[in-house]
C-alpha cells in the first residue's frame, strides 16, 4: 500500500531543525517523511479491524515533528518507523455486527489499555482516562501515545490502517467526510472546555485561530455558559470564523491588551494590564503565547495550554506574581455532561452538525504532493486555510481540491 | 475699508480651483461647472482697544446685572471660570483673549478687597489641559499667582466631594456642577465665542457640570433634534442646557459672564494665502501655496503635525459683551453671525468640505478617524441655519488622510470605541443603549481623565452622537483622499480623486447633481433659505 513514512534519521533530524529555525520552507528531501508505494503492515491482532482511509488531517503536531521542532520528549513513547496522521475518516468492512457491510468511522486515535489489548486496565483508563494511560509503551502494540506515532498501527496518511475496535466511532449519515474529519480535534477541543470546568459567568480569551482555537470558540459556545468569549485571530478569515462559531469579541494580538484591560475593567501601566480574563485557553503553543497568556490572565486565573508546546524559553513571571494556574489538556477521553457520562468523541460526533465544521478543510491533497501540503499547512493562516488534509485516493499528482 | 460680505459663488471655466484643507495639508480640487462655492465675509476688523473694551463691558453690563464692580466685595468667595483648550482653533497669538480679560477681573476683584479667588478650567468631560497650554491661556502672570498656591483648579466631574446636586429641570434634566462654583457668591464666567454653539447658559450647565448632567442633553435623541446645533434656537441641546441655566440662576447661584467673539484672522502670515479667495492669490501667494503643500505632501505626519500645532493665530477681538447670560450671547450671537453667515438659496444633492488638520478635541494631538467623523458629520455639516446645505439622502464628501493614528494620551478611550464598538454597530442609538454606560464608568478611564490627559471615557460616544443628525440626513458619505480601512470602518467609501468621489455619488444623486462647496478657511457658516 501507499504510505507517508516517519523515520529516525538524525541527520535529517539536524537539517529539518536548521531549515526551521530560518523559517525556510518545508523540503521533502530533507525530511525524515517518505512516500512508500509498497509500505506493508501486519494485523496487530484478531480484535484490530482494517480501515481505508478516506481523509487524515495535517495536525499541528505534525508540522512540529516534521519541522524538528516538537519537544523530544515522545521519543521513547514512539515507536519507528510510523505513518503519521491520528485525524481520520475511514471505512471499514469489519465492523463487529456489521461484517461485510462498508461502515465510515472515526478514529479514537488514544491509544490506551483497550487499544492495546490490555485486559487489566491501568488506573487511568480503569477511571475512562484512556488519553492518560500508564501502559502506553505494553500490550499488543510498539509504544505509541497514539496511532500515528505507533509502528504497529500504521497512521492516516496512508491508504490503510489497523484500529482496534473500541476505537473506532461510526459517522452519522449526515456527515459530510469533511466534517467527520473535525471530529477527532472537535474533541479534543471539548475535552480542554470541559477540563476547565467553568462554572458560567467567566471572561475567556481564546489565543489563536487556527483550528485548535476555532474549535475551542465552537466547544465553549456549546459546552459552557460564559459571560464573554474573545478570540485573538491574526488573519481576517480566521477572525470571521471565530466570531461565526460564537466568538463575541475577535481582536488582533496587537489588540489583546486592550481588550483585556476593559473586560476586566482594570488598569493598564505602560504595557502591563492591572487585570485580565478568568481563563484563558492558548491554542498556538508557543513562547509567545504563552507568555501572552499569562500576561492577559487576571490574577488567580487558569491558563490552559490547549496548543502543542514546544521546548521553550518562558517568562513565569506574571504566573508567579498573579499566582495563576497553568493546566495542561490533552487529547480526549469521557466526559460527565449533562448527568451522562459518554466519550468525548461521541459528545462531538453527535453535536458537531449545526457547526458545519466541514467548512474548516480548506485544501485536500494526495500522499505524492506531501512537501506542497505541509507548506501550504504551515502557511494556512497566511494562505487563508485553515484545515489541510490528505486524501490518500486522489491519484492526481500536482493539483488539489476541496474536501467533500 | 469695511470687509467684504460672504458670498456663493458659482463655478465657471475661469474658476481656478478651490482649496480644500486635507488634514495636514491641501488640496486644489477643480469642482464641476455650476458648482456653487460659499465664501465667508472677510475678517471684521479687530477693536483698536480690547484692553478699553473689556473695561467697558465689565463696566456697563447688558441684561440685569449690576457693573462687575458693584458685585464685588471683601470676604466674599469669588470662581472664575474660563474655557479650555478647545477654544480657539487653532490657539491664539498671545495674549489670549482669557488673559486679557482675567487680568481685569483680577484687577478689580483686588480694588474691591476679595481675597477668596479661585480659577477654574471648565473642562467639562474634556482632558485637563497641560502646563504650557494654561500659561498661554491665563498668560504667565496669572497662572504664577494662582497655581503654586493651588488656586488654578481644573474641573473634576468625577469627584464625588467635587460636585454639587442642584436639583432638576421641569424636564427632569439633573444639574449637577462643580462644588466650589456652586458656594462661591459669584460665577464669572469668561469665555472665547468661535462658533455659535458655544457660550451662554452651556459654559456653565456644560462647562462645570458631570456625566450625569451632561448625558441628559449630550445623547442621541437631543443631537438629532438639534438642528442645528450651531442655531440655538432650533437646538434641542441648548434648550436643555438653558432649561439647567435656569436651574442654576434659581437655586441662588449668581454668575457674571463675559462672552468675547474673535474676527477670522486666522492664519499667520507664511500661510495668508489660506485667508484668501483662490482667484485674487499674487504670485507670492501661489508660491507659498506650492510650497507648502509640496513640502507638507513629502512631511511625515508627525512632522507636518507639528508644523500645525505651531501655529498661533492672529485672531483679532471683534466684541466683548458681559452682564446676565442670555442678554450677553445675545450679543454674541449677533457678533459670530455677522463674521460667519452667507445666504444660500436652496439645498444641494452634494456637499463637499475640506476638514483641517485641528478641531476641538485634538489641540496638540491627532485627529483620529472618530474626531474626523466628528468634524465632518457634527460640526461642519451643522454649520447651517434653516435647513442643511444637502439634501436628506445626498451625499457629503470630505476631504481628509483619516489615517487610524490615535494619541494614547489624550484619547485612550477613542481606540476601544474604534476597536470594541465601530467593529460591532456604528448606530448612533444602538451604540448608547449598548455601549455608553460600560465606558462612562471604566475606572481607568475615570483614573485617566482625572490625573492624566485623557479625555473621559464616554467621550467618543458624544463624537458618535455629534454625527448623528447628519447620520440620519445623509444617503451616504466620501472620504476624499482618506484611508480605505478606516472610511470602511466608521461605515462610508474612499475615494482617491474627486472624480472617483462623483461618480461613486452618483449611485445616490444621479448624474447631473447640484454640488456646494463649504469653503474654509475661513470658518463659514450658512443660512439656507
Amino acid at each position: 500500500m501507499k504510505a507517508l513514512v516517519f523515520d529516525r534519521s538524525p541527520a535529517k533530524y539536524a537539517v529539518s531543525k536548521a531549515l526551521g529555525a530560518f523559517g525556510t520552507r518545508y523540503r521533502a528531501g530533507a525530511s525524515s517523511l517518505r512516500l512508500n508505494d509498497a509500505y506493508h503492515l501486519s494485523s496487530p491482532g484478531p480484535d484490530y479491524l482494517a480501515l481505508e482511509v478516506k481523509l487524515s488531517g495535517i495536525c499541528g503536531s505534525d508540522l512540529g515533528l516534521l519541522t524538528a521542532k516538537s519537544s523530544r520528549y515522545f521519543e521513547d513513547l514512539t515507536s519507528f518507523p510510523f505513518v503519521p496522521g491520528h485525524e481520520i475518516v475511514a471505512v471499514t468492512r469489519q465492523m463487529p455486527g456489521r461484517e461485510g457491510e462498508e461502515v465510515r468511522v472515526v478514529v479514537e486515535s488514544v491509544l490506551g489499555c483497550r487499544a492495546r489489548g490490555i485486559d487489566d486496565l491501568c488506573a487511568q483508563c480503569a477511571s475512562g482516562r484512556p488519553e492518560l494511560c500508564t501502559s502506553t509503551v505494553a500490550g499488543k502494540l510498539e509504544p505509541g501515545v497514539q496511532i500515528g506515532y505507533c509502528s504497529s498501527t500504521g497512521g492516516g496518511w496512508s491508504e490503510s490502517l489497523y484500529a482496534h475496535s473500541s476505537q473506532l466511532h461510526p459517522v452519522p449519515d449526515g456527515l459530510s467526510d469533511a466534517e467527520a474529519l473535525m471530529a477527532e480535534p472537535f474533541a479534543c477541543a471539548i475535552h480542554s472546555v470541559l477540563g476547565a470546568s467553568l462554572t458560567g459567568g467567566e471572561n475567556v480569551l481564546v489565543l489563536g485561530a487556527g483550528t485548535v482555537g476555532l474549535l475551542t470558540v465552537a466547544a465553549l459556545s456549546a459546552f459552557a455558559q460564559p459571560a464573554s468569549v474573545t478570540a485573538l485571530a491574526r488573519y481576517s478569515h480566521q477572525a470571521t470564523l471565530a466570531a461565526s462559531f460564537g466568538a463575541q469579541v475577535v481582536r488582533s494580538h496587537d489588540e489583546a491588551r486592550r481588550a483585556a484591560r476593559a473586560i476586566s475593567r482594570t488598569m493598564q501601566l505602560g504595557s502591563r494590564v492591572t487585570g485580565g480574563f478568568d481563563i484563558v485557553f492558548d491554542c498556538v503553543g508557543s513562547a509567545d503565547s504563552i507568555e501572552a497568556s499569562l500576561e492577559l490572565a487576571n490574577p488567580g486565573a487558569t491558563v490552559v495550554l490547549a496548543g502543542m508546546p514546544s521546548p521553550q524559553r518562558i517568562d513565569l513571571s506574571a504566573l508567579w506574581h498573579k499566582r495563576l494556574k497553568l493546566a495542561g489538556t490533552y487529547a480526549y477521553g469521557q466526559e460527565s455532561h449533562q448527568g451522562q457520562t459518554l466519550s468525548t468523541f461521541a459528545l462531538a460526533l453527535n453535536t458537531m452538525a449545526p457547526l458545519e465544521l466541514g467548512r474548516l478543510v480548506s485544501v485536500v491533497y494526495p500522499l505524492e504532493d506531501f512537501e506542497e501540503a505541509v507548506n501550504h499547512a504551515l502557511a494556512a493562516g497566511r494562505r487563508s486555510a485553515v484545515k489541510i488534509a490528505f486524501d490518500p485516493r486522489a491519484k492526481t499528482s500536482r493539483s488539489s481540491q476541496k474536501g467533500s | 475699508m469695511s470687509p467684504r460680505p460672504g458670498f456663493v459663488l458659482n463655478v465657471d471655466k475661469s474658476y481656478p480651483g478651490t482649496l480644500f484643507w486635507h488634514g495636514e495639508g491641501f488640496r486644489l480640487e477643480k469642482l464641476p461647472e455650476g458648482s456653487r462655492v460659499l465664501y465667508p465675509p472677510e475678517a471684521m476688523p479687530a477693536l483698536r482697544d480690547p484692553v478699553s473694551a473689556i473695561d467697558q463691558a465689565l463696566d456697563n453690563p447688558v441684561g440685569e446685572s449690576e457693573p462687575l464692580s458693584a458685585l464685588l466685595r471683601p470676604g466674599m468667595k469669588l470662581t472664575i471660570a474660563f474655557d479650555d483648550v478647545s477654544l480657539p482653533l487653532p490657539p491664539m497669538e498671545a495674549p489670549d483673549a482669557r488673559s486679557l480679560v482675567i487680568e481685569r477681573v483680577l484687577e478689580r476683584a483686588a480694588r474691591a478687597g476679595v481675597e477668596d479667588v479661585v480659577l477654574i478650567a471648565a473642562l467639562a468631560l474634556h482632558r485637563r489641559m497641560t502646563e504650557s497650554e494654561l500659561r498661554h491661556a491665563l498668560g504667565d502672570r496669572v497662572f504664577d499667582a494662582f497655581n503654586p498656591r493651588g488656586l488654578l483648579l481644573q474641573h473634576d466631574a468625577e469627584d464625588p466631594d467635587g460636585l454639587t446636586y442642584l436639583g432638576k429641570t421641569a424636564h427632569g434634566e439633573d444639574v449637577e456642577i462643580s462644588r466650589r462654583a456652586a458656594e462661591s457668591d459669584l460665577i464669572v464666567y469668561v469665555n472665547i465665542n468661535l462658533v455659535s454653539m458655544d457660550g451662554g447658559h452651556k459654559s456653565v450647565a456644560t462647562g462645570l457640570s458631570s456625566y450625569k448632567s451632561l448625558r441628559h442633553h449630550h445623547n442621541v435623541e437631543t443631537m438629532v433634534h438639534s438642528r442645528s446645533f450651531m442655531d440655538m434656537h432650533h437646538s434641542e441641546l441648548h434648550s436643555s442646557n438653558w432649561r439647567m441655566g435656569r436651574v442654576i440662576a434659581e437655586s441662588g447661584i449668581k454668575i457674571f459672564q463675559i462672552e468675547t467673539t474673535l474676527n477670522t484672522n486666522t492664519f499667520p502670515k507664511a500661510f495668508s494665502f489660506l485667508q484668501k479667495r483662490e482667484w485674487e492669490w499674487s504670485l507670492k501667494d501661489r508660491a507659498a501655496f506650492l510650497s507648502a503643500s509640496k513640502s507638507l505632501e513629502v512631511s511625515p505626519p508627525w512632522l507636518a503635525r507639528n508644523i500645525f500645532s505651531s501655529i498661533r493665530s492672529p485672531y483679532g477681538l471683534t466684541g466683548v459683551n458681559a452682564g446676565e447670560v442670555e442678554a450677553v450671547h445675545a450679543g454674541t450671537l449677533k457678533n459670530v453671525y455677522k463674521q460667519q453667515l452667507v445666504q444660500v438659496e436652496g439645498q444641494s444633492d452634494i456637499l463637499t468640505m475640506g476638514l483641517p488638520f485641528v478641531g476641538p478635541y485634538n489641540v496638540n494631538s491627532i485627529m483620529n478617524p472618530i474626531l474626523v467623523y466628528c468634524l465632518g458629520l457634527g460640526y461642519f455639516f451643522n454649520m447651517y441655519k434653516g435647513q442643511p446645505l444637502v439634501r436628506e439622502g445626498g451625499v457629503l464628501i470630505m476631504s481628509h488622510p483619516t489615517r487610524p493614528e490615535f494619541d494614547p494620551v489624550f484619547h485612550p478611550s477613542y481606540i476601544d470605541f474604534w476597536e470594541n464598538v465601530l467593529t460591532q454597530t456604528r448606530d448612533p442609538k444602538e451604540i448608547e443603549a449598548r455601549f455608553e454606560r460600560d465606558f462612562a464608568e471604566d475606572p481607568w478611564y475615570i483614573h485617566l481623565y482625572r490625573t492624566g490627559h485623557a479625555y473621559h471615557g464616554v467621550h467618543p460616544f458624544y463624537m458618535w452622537y455629534w454625527g448623528a443628525h447628519a447620520l440620519e440626513h445623509l444617503g451616504a458619505v466620501i472620504i476624499l483622499g482618506g484611508d480605505a480601512k478606516a472610511a470602511r470602518r466608521l461605515g462610508f467609501m474612499a475615494a482617491s480623486t474627486m472624480n472617483d468621489a462623483l461618480e461613486m455619488a452618483s449611485q445616490y444623486v444621479g448624474v447631473n447633481p447640484s454640488i456646494t462647496h463649504l469653503h474654509s478657511p475661513p470658518l463659514v457658516m450658512a443660512e439656507v433659505l
